[in-house]
């Protein structure tokens, strides 16, 4: 679904995403994580992403168990001993801490999941067609192939098998070579059509004088705007960190699950409201709406 | 060459002096250092292709390879570890030599998670993807790629560490405090799927590398082509 993050300029919406990625790495407290966990799945939510949550789910359970159960397996520290299997205790210290870090690897899949369907590959290269443009041609080519390969390759598919080369019966062993062999082919009539095409690049001018470009994307005021503040939001949230606050205490000894005092809460307000930037966008764009009518 | 060679020895020695650094400071901030780790390895081969005069000719030969390593890498999804995307990196990389095996490698991998989706694991395959192909192409008039049983050795060892250096990112990230027993109980987890890979790897190897390289080979003589 299209959101207004959309719509910002590429360098916003990716400096957004570097920024929510830095900051549910940082702060590994319970309030700050599912604070951050809740605004990332009503943003998902409003990209129209359910499908894909629960689908992403069904993939990362086991290994969010996994950090979940091997951290206190090897990390006895903390005081609360819960129980001892042989002579080593599992604490609660420990099961507190792989939870956070599971709440933390949740932060993270629900970001890549909503930045997949924001930062499109074109804005990606758009991006990155600046810094190195010789590499985003290269990228983009390949790109551009990908979907054109698969597509050659069941013409290929259908013509081999007239021919008895199929993928479609035969033991595991048969049925590989089979399809190596049809890549194969599907080798060699692109690199030959593909070297046809550069050549006739080559003739046309390519490379002859420097490239101008078409740019789609116009920084606003808002871009700005947004850009000045998350800089200076991530800053305070850095510094934040290397005093010491916005962390939870676990080792030596747990800790309250409160905030510790002003500066904490402080620290979460700020990185809610650093991470609940597209929802602002969303509710900014939606009362405009209502009071225009 | 020697400045080369000076550059080389030069990263190498300071990337081994941010490692000593950050252990002697302090022991956790591993997951940022890798990542420098990464950006120290792979900014400077970038750059250099990014420096270099390039034929269009050779950019679209390197997008081929490029793309048939991700679509035989999407079109072999269904399998978890078995693709062809391996294979073809070493194969490239044999053929042009260590930069286009690496620009193969990390081009593949960025690409085709573009169409499989986009995580914290694609710098670390591309990663890991692109040193394939740099080492087959490091080795490529080697005695151990000439020989098909070596070669095939080599498959299966990329196909383990390969699988290694994705566990890294994970286990670094999540596992506190780091221990080796950690390592340890990651590998042992991953080792179907590592055993699978590198299995593939041989498989593919052992049945196609030599024509495909006769293949690539021809092209490559045809149009001149990155010698």
């Amino acid at each position: 679904m299209h959101t207004v993050l959309n719509d910002v300029h590429p360098i916003t919406s990716f400096c957004y995403y570097i920024g929510v990625m830095i900051l549910s790495m940082m702060f590994l407290h319970p309030v700050f994580l599912i604070g951050e966990l809740f605004l990332f799945i009503l943003y998902n939510i409003c990209q129209h992403n359910g499908a894909k949550m629960k689908q992403m789910f069904k993939g990362a359970w086991f290994f969010i168990g996994v950090i979940v159960i091997v951290n206190p397996l090897l990390n006895h520290q903390g005081t609360h001993h819960l129980f001892y299997i042989g002579r080593n205790p599992i604490t609660l210290e420990a099961i507190i801490y792989g939870g956070l870090l599971a709440l933390s690897f949740c932060c993270l899949m629900f970001i890549f999941l909503s930045y997949n369907l924001v930062i499109t590959s074109h804005k990606f290269l758009y991006l990155f067609s600046r810094i190195s443009p010789q590499l985003a041609l290269l990228t983009m080519i390949t790109m551009r192939f990908v979907p054109l390969f698969i597509r050659r390759l069941t013409t290929i598919k259908a013509i081999q098998k007239t021919r008895g080369i199929q993928m479609d019966s035969g033991n595991i062993k048969t049925r590989a070579r089979n399809g190596m062999h049809l890549v194969q082919i599907l080798l060699v009539c692109s690199l030959e059509e593909a070297l046809q095409t550069a050549d006739s690049m080559e003739a046309r001018g390519y490379g002859v004088k420097k490239r101008s470009s078409y740019l789609r994307y116009h920084m606003e005021k808002r871009d700005i705007f947004s850009l000045i503040l998350g800089a200076i939001i991530l800053g305070i949230c850095i510094y934040g960190k290397l005093k010491g606050f916005g962390d939870l205490q676990i080792y030596p000894s747990l800790g309250s699950f409160g905030l510790k005092g002003i500066e904490d809460v402080m620290l979460l307000i700020l990185t809610l409201l650093f991470t609940g930037y597209p929802l602002i966008l969303e509710g900014r764009e939606w009362l405009w709406w209502r009071w225009q009518k | 060459m020697s400045k080369v060679k000076k550059n080389v020895w030069w990263l190498v020695f300071s990337l081994l002096f941010l490692l000593v650094l950050t252990v002697a400071i302090s022991d956790q901030y591993y997951l940022l250092v890798s990542f420098l780790f990464l950006i120290g390895t792979m900014v400077p081969l970038y750059s250099r292709f990014e420096k270099k005069k390039i034929q269009s000719r050779e950019i679209v030969f390197l997008a081929v390879l490029g793309a048939i390593a991700a679509a035989s890498r999407v079109l072999f999804f269904a399998i978890p570890s078995v693709q062809p995307m391996t294979f073809v990196v070493i194969v490239s990389g044999m053929v042009l030599g260590s930069e286009g095996g690496f620009m193969i490698g990390a081009t593949g991998a960025l690409v085709s998670n573009m169409f499989l989706g986009q995580g914290p694991w694609t710098p670390w395959q591309m990663f890991s993807w692109s040193m394939i192909g740099l080492i087959a192409g490091l080795l490529k008039d080697s005695a151990l790629l000439k020989n098909m049983r070596s070669r095939l050795l080599f498959g299966f060892v990329m196909g383990f560490l390969f699988g290694w250096v994705i566990n890294l990112w994970s286990v670094i990230a999540y596992i506190h405090p780091l221990s080796w027993l950690a390592f340890i109980q990651a590998y042992i987890a991953s080792f179907y799927f590592d055993l699978a890979h590198a299995l593939s790897n041989v498989f593919f190897l052992w049945l196609f590398s030599s024509s495909w390289i006769k293949v690539m080979r021809r092209f490559q003589k045809k149009y001149g082509l990155l010698d």
